[in-house]
């Protein structure tokens, strides 16, 4: 499981002692659903956090320190 | 209820203001559920990254009006994205009530990006049970 993000949940659907002829439209998704993304640096696993508000998933995977971009300075001659 | 979705463009009454705002901005429209009880219509309508703030509901002339604004600090941060396939967009739908929601008692509930409506029925419009009385000669 390494660099890799694994998303997990489930979308309730309508209260199931709702007869079928009783709706008018049934065009929301809903059930378990998962997904897998693989990540392209790595990451500091001690500082991700995740948010959860208003039907979006936010989640900030903050880079490892060993995979961000240094500075090399140049010695002239 | 004999509810449609209904085209901006079809609103005669009010063509001006509506459809220059849906112009500068992308719309989708939002799938819901919509279903019946004894009491009247339940619906259901995702509108994923709306807060309460951004939703404006209205009901006027019979017609139903749901449009949602999502937004998210995320979207606004720096840097462009490194892979895509979700982005925020407004919703926009209506509906078109009959006379027999009671249109002074909807209620509305949004939670996790999801808009539950309740339109009861108006009373005279709730079925009731008719008493048969035998004729006895």
């Amino acid at each position: 499981m390494q660099n890799r993000l694994n998303l997990a949940g489930e979308k309730s659907g309508i209260p199931g002692d709702i007869k079928p002829e009783a709706f008018h439209r049934n065009e929301r998704a809903s059930g378990k659903f998962v997904r897998t993304i693989d990540l392209p640096v790595e990451i500091d696993e001690t500082g991700i956090q995740a948010e959860y508000k208003n039907g979006l998933l936010v989640v900030t995977l903050p880079k490892a320190e060993k995979a961000k971009p240094k500075q090399i300075s140049v010695k002239i001659a | 209820m004999a509810e449609r979705t209904v085209a901006a463009r079809t609103q005669e009454k009010t063509p001006s203001s509506r459809e220059e705002t849906r112009s500068q901005e992308q719309y989708i429209t939002p799938p819901v559920d919509i279903y019946e009880t004894t009491n009247g219509l339940v619906v259901t309508a995702d509108l994923p990254g709306v807060a309460k703030e951004g939703l404006d509901l209205r009901v006027e002339n019979n017609l139903l009006t749901i449009r949602g604004k999502a937004a998210h600090a995320a979207h606004a941060a720096p840097g462009g994205p490194v892979y895509r396939e979700y982005g925020l967009v407004n919703f926009f739908r209506q509906f078109e009530l009959n006379e027999k929601v009671d249109q002074s008692k909807i209620s509305a509930e949004l939670k996790h990006g999801v808009l539950t409506l309740n339109l009861p029925k108006a009373e005279e419009a709730k079925p009731r049970k008719i008493e048969v009385k035998s004729a006895l000669d």
